[in-house]
């Protein structure tokens, strides 16, 4: 490729730097480069960096290394061709090296990941954000014009005894948390990442041993688990008769003690493991509910299993696992309530719906009314019951104070939800109720099933007989009481 | 065989910072390696500069046009590239130019081609699009053209 550019040696906006004509890249030794081009190979940036460390002195300055991974540039390769990829390579490769101080060093470390050794890294970032900017403008090639970007991840050396491997990683997880933040940018390393990243892999390590502890258990009957269901009633709104519980899993680990939900159920779905977990819940559960006595009154209990919307996308698994975990457990169909959260309808789900809804299960959809909530599309979806996110049953007074605004909008909500289900044959239910000022108006408002702290906590499966007995006599007082002066929501 | 000719077009941003004068010696600067880049590739084209835009269209046989545009594509002293075109063409649309220069809002180097009636980059890229950036940029060729043959007398022709 012709070096010759339109750049003039007297360019106002590079004066401390050399112009890209000016350039002559360091050539490496042919077996130490990448033939495509021309850069330095993995091996020789990694030498170059061990000599680089070595010769840093006290004092003077520290080097810094540039991890920069095209976005998406699979694409390239698949719509226009290989060759066209690597036409669209080696002119990334001119631009870096366009872009970098002359005493840099430039590699290309895979396919479409490259590297920049600067011996001075102090202008590491200025640098970074040149790239940036640079490599996003458009390329043609082979009569393709295309625009990709690019993300990279910056790492300063703390120390000239700081060796090359730390701080290729160092690089590295800077990249990645550039990738995890939207790509197109640059991120500079800073130490609580890696601490952050250390965490995490030794978080992933206990929660795939847990679950390799939960398979051994389903086949012994040893309980060595770590995971546990806990149940948390749902009561109906008017007469407080118990309806059901819903299942929510916890992780009690030896050492670090209760992990929430929030930490290990995004662990799971992105290491792959969410089928599994959600499997043993799934199984679990339906096992202890078919176990439950049967109430006194009205139909037997309920139990609401949370399915995550990894693994709705598992069409044909997600079906196997809860038609197994029905036989299995000998539960009837009807029992079981499969939840399901707003964004799971992002996407082409409602077929996996229609299959699960076809197995003669409850589907309800949870979280409503603060994610993806199209009215129009929420007929067309099989669901019996909207569970209505607990922010409208938060902005709730909780005792007898003065009514702000907030407050009378989330009542609002809650009655235009509760005739919304009415109106579509769904019942709805109100969690996170913790007052019965709160009960009060979500009752009011013609919510059919309430759930939360007031009635009980999520409560572990060896306490559930007491539980039940007491809500049991609870609903039985209601009954004997006057009846709540309110209108039954008209379906 | 002859090698197919392709044409392309883009639109940038201006990123030099400087008075008028700097502009117009950096633009004459930029004009003067592009004549010289150009005629080595065989590539010819217009360079259009109005209200901070540029707007250039490329054109030759497709490998050279692809060499200078990345060429181009190196160069600091613009930002924002957009593609509006890079397709075949039957024949050339600027032959007689290496690249021929339309500038707009007294930056031009040629006081005598400022712009008669014609609007700013962006609006012919934004309103009016691909085809019409041609017919604009060959009007602007043509006064240029013209403005020059005066000057030059009879080597008026003569490309650059």
């Amino acid at each position: 490729m012709d070096l010759e550019s339109l750049i003039p040696k007297t360019s106002k906006i590079r004066d401390s730097e050399p112009s890209a004509a000016a350039i002559v890249p360091q050539s490496p030794p042919p077996e130490e480069s990448d033939p495509l081009t021309g850069l330095c190979s993995r091996a020789a940036l990694h030498r170059v960096l061990s000599e680089t460390l070595h010769g840093a002195t006290p004092g003077g300055p520290l080097p810094a290394l540039l991890a920069l991974d095209l976005d998406r540039f699979q694409v390239v390769n698949d719509s226009n061709g290989i060759e066209t990829g690597d036409g669209v390579l080696s002119r990334v490769a001119r631009r870096i090296l366009g872009a970098v101080p002359r005493s840099a060093t430039v590699a290309r470390i895979s396919g479409d990941e490259f590297a920049v050794l600067m011996v001075d890294g102090s202008q590491g970032t200025e640098v970074a954000a040149r790239l940036l900017e640079l490599i996003a403008r458009p390329y043609a090639v082979n009569g393709h014009a295309m625009a990709l970007s690019v993300s990279i991840g910056v790492a300063r050396a703390t120390g000239a005894l700081q060796n090359a491997d730390d701080l290729l990683r160092s690089a590295n997880i800077a990249l990645h948390r550039a990738e995890a933040e939207g790509k197109n940018r640059w991120c500079l390393f800073e130490p609580w990442m890696q601490e952050r990243a250390s965490t995490r892999q030794a978080l992933e390590m206990d929660l795939r041993a847990a679950l390799a502890l939960n398979r051994i258990e389903l086949r012994k009957a040893t309980p060595v688990e770590q995971f546990a269901i806990y149940y948390q009633p749902q009561v109906a709104a008017t007469t407080s008769h118990l309806l059901g519980f819903e299942a929510l899993v916890r992780w009690r680990h030896p050492v670090r003690g209760i992990v929430g939900p929030d930490q290990f159920i995004p662990l799971a779905e992105e290491i792959g493991l969410i089928g599994l977990l959600g499997d043993w819940v799934l199984r679990t559960a339906c096992k202890t509910a078919a176990a439950w006595p049967a109430p006194r009154t009205g139909k037997p209990y309920q139990v609401a299993v949370n399915v995550s919307p990894v693994q709705l996308r598992e069409r044909r698994a997600l079906v196997a696992s809860i038609t197994e975990a029905l036989s299995e457990s000998g539960l009837a169909p009807e029992r079981l309530e499969i939840e399901i959260t707003e964004s799971a309808l992002i996407g082409d789900n409602l077929e996996t719906l229609r299959d699960i809804k076809a197995l003669g299960v409850t589907l309800s959809l949870d979280d409503f009314g603060t994610g993806y909530s199209s009215l129009s599309e929420l007929a067309h979806y099989p669901f019996d019951r909207l569970k209505i996110d607990r922010a409208f049953v938060r902005e709730l007074p909780t005792g007898d104070e003065l009514n702000p605004a907030s407050a009378r909008q989330a009542r609002w909500m809650l009655q235009a939800i509760a005739s919304l289900g009415a109106g579509l044959g769904m019942s709805t239910v109100a969690e996170g109720v913790e007052t019965e000022a709160q009960a009060d108006m979500v009752r009011q408002a013609g919510v059919t099933v309430v759930q939360g702290y007031l009635i009980a906590r999520p409560t572990p499966e060896s306490e559930l007989g007491a539980l039940i007995r007491r809500l049991e006599r609870d609903g039985a007082t209601r009954d004997s009481l006057t009846p709540f002066p309110i209108e039954e929501p008209t379906t | 065989m002859k090698e197919q000719l392709c044409s392309l077009a883009y639109f940038s941003r201006n990123a030099i910072h400087g008075s008028a004068a700097e502009m117009s010696a950096e633009i004459e600067a930029i004009l003067a390696t592009a004549r010289r880049n150009n005629a080595r590739h065989g590539v010819t084209g217009a360079l259009l500069f109005s209200d901070g835009c540029f707007a250039q269209v490329l054109e030759g046989a497709r490998d050279d046009v692809e060499t200078v545009f990345e060429t181009i594509q190196c160069d600091p002293r613009h930002k924002d590239v957009t593609i509006m075109h890079l397709h075949p063409v039957e024949q050339r649309s600027f032959g007689a130019w290496s690249m021929a220069f339309g500038g707009i809002d007294g930056v031009s180097v040629d006081p005598r081609i400022n712009a008669d009636g014609m609007g700013p980059v962006e609006g012919i890229l934004t309103v009016q699009a691909g085809t019409n950036l041609l017919a604009a940029l060959r009007s602007v060729v043509r006064r240029d053209d013209l403005a020059r043959r005066d000057e030059l007398g009879t080597e008026g022709q003569k490309p650059l």
